[in-house]
């Protein structure tokens, strides 16, 4: 099933799911726990029964009913609710192999040890996680959800970890620790992916370098915009490079013939359907907008 | 094995082009930023001058080099141009109260650049050029509250004509996407409206008995779920204005959405055995 249908029927089944929610409260019936046997029970049935898998039915039903019976509990306020909702996530992301969910409970650890003010070990951790996803990636699995958790783990703990870091302070200074964990990391994804090539560690060396980059911003000299400017026409020197140095393999990192997606289909609306909204904005008298449009708009 | 097997050839094509993308997007920001931020200690000419010699030095290579990220430097003349021609009109206002019509002529460059370069990313961009003159376009039969949905139906209907006479079938889906989105937008902004809720009912059902046959004809498995979501987004709406019992309009969601799905997911089982037994 492709992603974008997959999406669609989460998303309606989450609403299903808050209507029953809504339903249950109005009736006074205990509506966390009747949505969380109801969801589950049905979501049991649909993969059992009726063979449902990968379908976003089964994985909405068993996140949903969890999240929503977490909800229905009287709040405490304290950051042990935080690792209740990534156990949550855990508990349905390994019923319904969805290593999203693995990722979510993983970065809801991480957020966890933050909100405790442990922000360091957040990062530690996260740094960790990201590891061991290395290595783990390295070896052959056999089900493809497990090593697509790897694969997400893989790209989700550095951007866990530094926002883990990054918000222990009230003002956004440069560190140099920082920057060099994540150059280091970079430049250890990048060469475990170069050697046992794989795809997602390089992508992960990609964002690990842009957050060192981030966190390099005090030391630059040029203002952000010469620095955006600078960075991404090495980006996409870079890119170029690479490309004419791949055009003729056929062994090894090749570039391929590009897949076409629903999903990039739908994407690639989005921009219309943001721009055909302008009709809702109040005409100007006498005059433009900012600058811009056709997708480097200012106000109009 | 198999990711023995996998590893032998490893295609990162399309990682290479979201990088690509990536630089296109920052280098468009960081030039944003620039103009917005320095224009007073530049001059708006130079800036101007600037940023179209820059344009048209990412249409000249696209032009004489046959790269492989062609693509993405046109991506980038596209949206140069489009700051730099918004930030003229802004500056010296040549074309007065007309002054949204610049969209109309962003819409026709970033057109000729796409089909001359055979780049769907800046057709997407001249369609929501065409679709913000659209919807800034200043016109007496737009007076209406139901304007926005006047625009959204004349935008569609448009793209579906400019479909029609297309040549690039690569160009193909993103007019069709665009025309049903923004025919979709256009329904349902009837639908909220008071006065015209059973209108805007009535119209998104027609355009999802649309999109749901054309769907089904032309095995587009998209066309078929926008048709479910929207009609269902439009029914609910209607009903639940309807009902006023909160007990009912919850046990009323539950049941619609749970049908929207049952039927889009038959239809769906549908689609896959059909793939099944084609394969």
């Amino acid at each position: 099933m492709s992603a974008i249908v997959q999406i669609v029927f989460f998303v309606l089944t989450i609403l299903a799911i808050s209507a029953f929610y809504g339903f249950c409260r109005l009736l006074s019936l205990p509506a966390g726990w009747v949505v969380l046997v109801g969801s589950i029970a049905i979501g049991e049935l649909l993969i059992r029964r009726a063979h449902f898998w990968r379908t976003g039915v089964e994985a909405a039903l068993w996140i949903g009913g969890l999240y929503a019976f977490i909800f229905s509990l009287p709040s405490s306020g304290k950051p042990e609710a935080i690792l209740v909702l990534a156990a949550a996530a855990a508990l349905a992301g390994w019923r319904v192999r969805n290593a999203f969910f693995g990722g979510l409970a993983m970065a809801m650890t991480v957020a966890y040890l933050a909100a405790r003010e442990w922000h360091w070990i957040a990062l530690a951790f996260a740094i960790g996680v990201a590891l061991i996803a290395l290595v783990a990636l390295t070896r052959e699995w056999k089900r493809p959800s497990t090593e697509m958790l790897w694969q997400v783990l893989e790209i989700v703990m550095p951007v866990a970890g530094y926002v883990a870091i990054a918000v222990r302070l009230k003002s956004w200074i440069s560190d140099v620790r920082i920057f060099a964990i994540f150059l280091a990391l970079a430049a250890i994804l990048l060469i475990v992916g170069i050697r046992s090539r794989l795809r997602v560690p390089l992508m992960a060396a990609i964002v690990s370098l842009a957050i060192a980059i981030v966190e390099a911003h005090d030391y630059m000299p040029v203002s952000v915009e010469v620095e955006l400017i600078v960075i991404g026409a090495i980006t996409l020197s870079v890119a170029a490079a690479i490309m004419r140095a791949l055009r003729d393999k056929q062994q090894g990192f090749v570039i391929g013939v590009p897949k076409k997606s629903d999903l990039q289909d739908v994407l690639s609306v989005a921009p219309t359907l943001l721009s055909v909204h302008a009709a809702d904005t109040p005409q100007p008298v006498g005059g433009g907008g900012e600058f811009g449009g056709a997708g480097a708009s200012g106000n109009f | 094995m198999l990711a023995g097997e996998r590893r032998d050839v490893v295609p990162i094509g399309n990682e290479l082009r979201a990088l690509a993308w990536l630089g296109v997007m920052l280098i468009a920001t960081g030039a944003g930023i620039v103009v917005t931020k320095h224009f007073d200690q530049i001059g708006p000419l130079a800036i101007a001058a600037v940023v179209g010699a820059a344009a048209i030095a990412c249409y000249a290579f696209a032009f004489w080099r046959k790269s492989s990220l062609r693509d993405y430097v046109v991506l980038l003349g596209a949206l140069l141009i489009s700051a730099d021609v918004g930030f003229i009109e802004s500056q010296w206002h040549l074309l007065g109260s007309e002054w949204q019509r610049h969209f109309l002529l962003l819409a026709a460059v970033h057109a000729a650049a796409a089909y001359y370069f055979g780049t769907r990313a800046v057709l997407s961009l001249s369609i929501a050029a065409f679709a913000t003159w659209l919807g800034i376009e200043k016109r007496d039969i737009f007076s209406s509250e139901t304007d926005f949905a006047y625009r959204a139906f004349i935008c569609a209907a448009v793209l579906l004509i400019w479909r029609s006479i297309n040549r690039k079938t690569d160009f193909n889906s993103l007019f069709e996407h665009s025309a049903t989105n923004i025919a979709f937008w256009g329904t349902l902004t009837l639908t909220v409206a008071s006065a015209t809720k059973y209108v805007g009912l009535l119209l998104t059902l027609i355009v999802a008995a649309g999109s749901l046959i054309y769907g089904l004809k032309g095995r587009r498995e998209l066309f078929v779920m926008y048709a479910g979501v929207y009609a269902l987004i439009a029914i609910d709406m209607v009903v639940v204005d309807l009902i006023h019992e909160g007990i009912f309009v919850a046990f009323y969601l539950l049941v619609s959405t749970i049908a929207a799905i049952a039927a889009l997911f038959a239809i769906h089982v549908r689609f896959q055995n059909e793939r099944l037994a084609n394969a």
